[in-house]
């Protein structure tokens, strides 16, 4: 019975129905997830850029209006470096290290709280609202979509970091699918902020 | 083509494009005019689509 077992489980042929041979379902559902938050924040840069081209009068942001890019820069540093966390997270895991793994979930944890929570800052003390003028609007509108997926992102994390402290995950990526999903997410809620901060700070 | 987003590995790969490609953006936006950067966006996305469709033509 274990024999018939093994060689199953190392047996060569299709993959069983309506899953993929390349890919497990997991990950592919959250790819799949991906693509339509990615079709979600394009309709927001849609508005954002067709706002942006119809201002009149053509001053972007509007006169008076200072966003405070120095800040937002630290922010998106505090940000990008928690997906190098993430990443070293996973490559611990991956190689049986449990401490490394621990750490840079925790690490990921703190640093997507304190973008969070300086945004959060940041918003107090902008002064202008979401009811100022179209501007507000959409700049309420894209950030705060983003901070809504920060927060679900960590939302991930700390279900992560709880599963890691009680032991779940191991070194073959079946074991840490859990983490490894909540790091595809977690790089791509970073990849959508380094848009959002190039477009609305920058540009 | 075979899929280039198969593990988090790859989505931490195309973070580091992206960010190398906002870095070049936000560079020549403050080193020149908002519009150049623009233009430059267009042309990294228009570069990363056609290769991706080049990749998937085979």
């Amino acid at each position: 019975m274990e024999a018939h077992a093994a060689a199953a489980e190392h047996a060569h042929g299709p993959p069983e129905a309506h899953q993929s041979s390349r890919i497990d379902r997991q990950t592919l559902g959250i790819y799949l997830f991906i693509v339509s938050e990615v079709m979600l924040f394009g309709s927001f840069f849609a508005a954002y850029f067709f706002d942006r081209v119809v201002a009149e009068p053509a001053s972007w942001p509007p006169e008076g209006v200072e966003l405070p890019v120095s800040v937002a820069f630290v922010n998106t540093c505090i940000l990008v470096s928690s997906s190098f966390t993430m990443h070293w997270a996973l490559t611990s895991i991956g190689k049986g290290n449990r401490r490394g793994l621990t750490l840079g979930l925790a690490s990921t944890f703190l640093l997507g709280a304190t973008f969070l929570f300086i945004q959060i800052n940041e918003y107090i003390h902008i002064g202008f609202s979401a009811r100022d003028e179209a501007f507000g609007s959409v700049f309420y509108g894209l950030t705060g979509l983003h901070g809504a997926h920060v927060t679900v992102g960590l939302i991930l994390l700390a279900f992560a970091n709880v599963r890691t402290w009680r032991g779940h995950f191991g070194p073959e990526v079946k074991d840490h699918l859990g983490v490894e999903v909540s790091g595809i997410y977690w790089h791509f809620v970073d990849i959508m902020w380094i848009i959002v901060f190039t477009s609305v700070y920058i540009l | 083509m075979p899929n280039p987003l198969r593990s988090e590995r790859d989505a931490f790969r195309f973070l580091i494009v992206v960010g190398a490609g906002a870095a070049a953006v936000i560079g020549l936006t403050l080193l020149t005019r908002p519009v150049f950067g623009v233009v430059l966006g267009a042309a990294l996305i228009g570069f990363g689509a056609g290769s991706a469709w080049r990749r998937w033509r085979g």
